[in-house]
């Protein structure tokens, strides 16, 4: 269905900038706080198997997309109405993403830009992207992931030798026992930001090689789990567990406390330049994942000329989500992480999955 | 279709305006760059006293040759708003001030002496929220002056007299290790957590107060009121209750493991004398143990320095001398930290962080004691030990001075 190919290490990229997204510099820690680091490694390995599962749907039509296979799987009557909620969802989830950049840039540095401004100049560029096709996406992706681990590495650099990491205030380990570790990686971070690698069964399907998708997947996964767990630890060593669950935007004000003998300070610019740098691809490649879904739905044949009316829907969107921030992080933490992911990520995807084994067991040999 | 090169052209240009940056560009010259904020509470009334000290750019920034552009100028203003809230009495400030105030080159936060008796507690929700002032501005507490006096001092050599009190605070600390540093987000973690007490270090002015602020100070080579860092405040549940002083403070920094470098005077053995030794590095830990249900702090430090300046003759070539001289100096650090002990437990106020030490180690035990820690803290068994190593004696063994 699609032309354009992506290799495995251009994967590779985009679910490493994904994942890091906003929730690199949101306090994802909820109710483990101080434990977060763990947290976020627990729900890692749970983040793996939700992967495994879109791959194996993936791999059992490889030239279909999520709603492609939805159809295939659910029937054409069952199957449409599903594949239109995810691009509800998509679309819905978009919209959260690009009013949380917005947001954080508004309240770090632009404090009297309007947010409509920055979300359009944002969605703008997005738009641009997702216009050139998914090829153009990956490959900026592979360049950019090398910046932002180059800011990433500056940053943890000067963040240790300016002395301001404070090991004990990530102990005690374990202060109130498992549960809130269990239940902030299982409720909260598995949800964000690994369930929402959903957006990948979109981009799958773009894959050179149908093998590589779960080698390079998984590798991404594991390795942006580790690089979120440990900035994580990094900013509650750096502010303390209060501070960091208090803040909107923890990194910013851990990279800010770095001061180098008097001369090497404020490089908060560099938190500011990965949050955008990450969000953009976050933002683009869930944009993508809805276009593709709606011109399944829609068969319309370039999905890349959607990009404009599905942009400028995700970009009123964003600004009618929420009245104020708080509502904003109430509605993630509630709706969101509580409700809509659960649904989306984990229990569609499953069932899918379950549907799938029953016809292939039961079914008619279907000649592919 | 290939668009022709003046349309390319064109729309490279239409792009240039978005490159100027944020939507709401403050030049610089539209800034007031303030160096410091003081705050007081005014007496009897809820209203807070906040003032500002602003850096004149002219007297500072120098105009092409290395000189200042105008060196004679004063070198800061202080602007003074009042209001129930800080935030309230910065935008009110703008009646006097020809400038936005601009607030990321804070590096001072004063608080006056008596808002600090009255209570702190609530005063920093600002500084944490607004996105202008850094994390890494430090405190000082105005001992027995308003915060906005101390703000007026002129310095000379450090024009700019938040840098002058900055630097201060910053040698004396390394060099003295009397005083502490503490930004706003310690004072936070601090203040909410039920474990520790909060410590500021203090400042005062010398000599004559209402003289700080004239331009006459300057012309003085003994200044007339000079900003000494003096002692350290300690806060009980955000209150000033007392200063600590001289060996109390050191002591509590000593424990806190916040030492950098010190001098210890040392009695000679026979005659009047002593010997001055430099700490040049010192480590604390502090552990914690439950004997019979109770907990017990070991206090265990291991410091090393150097023979500076000795006042009698001694052979400082001699093995015995050098012994001496290392278990005087470890009896008196186990002395100022035990009195720096004694003194918090008179007034069960944790300043030396014991609560997060149990805490850390065992946080069952700590879960139950929470919520009576201080009279737990005020009568908790501790035990002090030294290590202490001289390492060499400067560029002489003997002095000159003969028995």
């Amino acid at each position: 269905m699609l032309n354009e190919k992506i290799n495995a290490r251009q994967l590779f990229a985009l679910i490493m900038l994904f994942e890091f997204g906003t929730a690199l510099v949101l306090p994802i820690g909820f109710v483990a706080q101080r434990d977060v680091w763990l947290s976020i490694l627990l729900a890692m390995v749970g983040g793996v198997g939700l992967y495994w599962i879109y791959d194996y749907l993936y791999r059992q039509y490889p030239d279909l997309n999520l709603s492609g296979y939805i159809r295939r799987i659910l029937g054409n009557y069952a199957g449409w109405p599903v594949s239109f909620l995810y691009l509800g969802f998509f679309i819905h989830n978009d919209s959260r993403i690009l009013r949380e950049t917005g947001e954080l840039l508004v309240t770090s540095a632009y404090d009297m830009t309007p947010i409509f401004v920055i979300n359009a100049c944002f969605m703008l560029v997005v738009i641009f992207v997702v216009s050139k096709g998914v090829e153009v996406l990956a490959r900026t992706g592979e360049i950019y992931l090398l910046h932002v681990l180059i800011l990433g590495a500056a940053g943890t650099i000067m963040i240790l030798a300016s002395g301001i990491i404070r090991i004990h205030n990530l102990f005690p380990m374990l202060g109130d026992g498992w549960r809130p570790v269990l239940e902030s990686a299982y409720r909260n971070i598995l949800m964000f930001p690994f369930g929402e690698t959903i957006s990948f069964a979109a981009i799958l399907p773009s894959l050179n090689k149908s093998s590589s998708g779960r080698k390079s997947g998984v590798l991404a996964l594991l390795c942006s789990g580790i690089v979120l767990s440990g900035t994580h630890a990094m900013e509650v060593s750096v502010l303390g567990a209060d501070i960091y669950g208090r803040s909107t935007f923890p990194l910013f004000l851990a990279v800010s406390k770095v001061n180098i003998m008097d001369f090497i300070q404020r490089m908060d610019g560099l938190v500011i330049l990965t949050l955008i740098i990450s969000a953009f691809f976050k933002c683009a490649i869930t944009c993508y994942a809805a276009i593709v879904v709606a011109a399944d739905l829609f068969r319309v044949k370039k999905p890349e000329k959607l990009a404009l009316p599905v942009g400028i829907i995700i970009l009123f969107n964003s600004m009618m989500t929420s009245n104020n921030w708080p509502e904003f992080g109430f509605k993630g933490k509630e709706v969101i992480m509580g409700r809509l992911l659960p649904f989306y990520a984990v229990a569609v995807p499953l069932a899918l999955l379950v549907v799938h084994w029953i016809r292939r067991a039961f079914g008619p040999k279907r000649s592919a | 279709m290939r668009a022709s090169l003046a349309v390319r052209a064109i729309l490279l240009m239409a792009l240039i305006p978005f490159l100027t940056g944020c939507w709401n560009s403050r030049e610089l010259k539209s800034l007031s760059i303030i160096g410091a904020i003081g705050i007081d509470k005014m007496p009897d009334s809820q209203l807070y006293r906040v003032s500002f000290q602003i850096i004149n750019p002219s007297t500072v920034a120098s105009a092409g040759g290395g000189t200042a552009a105008n060196p004679t100028a004063m070198p800061i203003t202080v602007y003074t708003g009042t209001g129930r809230t800080i935030f309230e009495a910065i935008r009110k400030t703008s009646k006097i001030s020809p400038r936005q105030l601009f607030f990321s080159h804070i590096r001072l936060l004063v608080i006056g002496e008596s808002l600090a008796r009255e209570g702190v507690s609530n005063l920093f929700d600002f500084f944490e929220r607004s996105h202008e002032i850094r994390l890494t501005t430090k405190l000082l507490v105005a001992r027995g002056v308003q915060a906005e006096k101390l703000l007026q001092v002129l310095t000379p050599l450090e024009k700019i007299p938040a840098n002058a009190a900055y630097g201060k605070l910053e040698s004396t600390k390394k060099l003295w290790s009397e005083s502490l540093d503490v930004g706003v987000d310690d004072v936070i973690n601090t203040l909410i957590s039920p474990s520790k007490q909060l410590l500021i270090s203090g400042a005062r002015i010398v000599g004559r107060s209402e003289e700080g602020g004239k331009k006459s100070n300057l012309e003085n080579a003994k200044l007339p009121a000079e900003i000494e860092i003096k002692g350290i405040a300690l806060f009980k549940d955000g209150r000033l209750e007392t200063w600590l002083d001289d060996d109390l403070a050191r002591g509590t920094l000593w424990i806190r493991d916040e030492l950098k470098t010190t001098v210890i005077p040392i009695p000679c053995k026979r005659e009047e004398g002593i010997a001055a030794i430099e700490v040049t590095r010192s480590s604390t830990r502090v552990r914690a143990s439950m004997e019979d249900g109770e907990p017990v702090f070991r206090v265990f430090v291991r410091e090393e320095g150097n023979v500076n300046e000795v006042t009698c003759a001694v052979d400082l070539g001699k093995k015995e001398e050098i012994l001496r001289y290392e278990d005087e100096w470890k009896a008196e650090t186990e002395r100022q930290i035990r009195e720096a002990i004694r003194f918090a437990q008179s007034q069960s106020s944790d300043i030396l962080g014991f609560g997060e030490v149990l805490n850390r180690s065992h946080p069952k035990t700590w879960k139950k004691l929470e919520d009576r820690w201080s009279s737990i803290f005020a009568r908790c068994k501790t035990e002090v030990r030294a290590e202490a190593y001289i390492r060499r004696s400067g560029m002489r063994l003997k002095p000159y001075i003969k028995e």
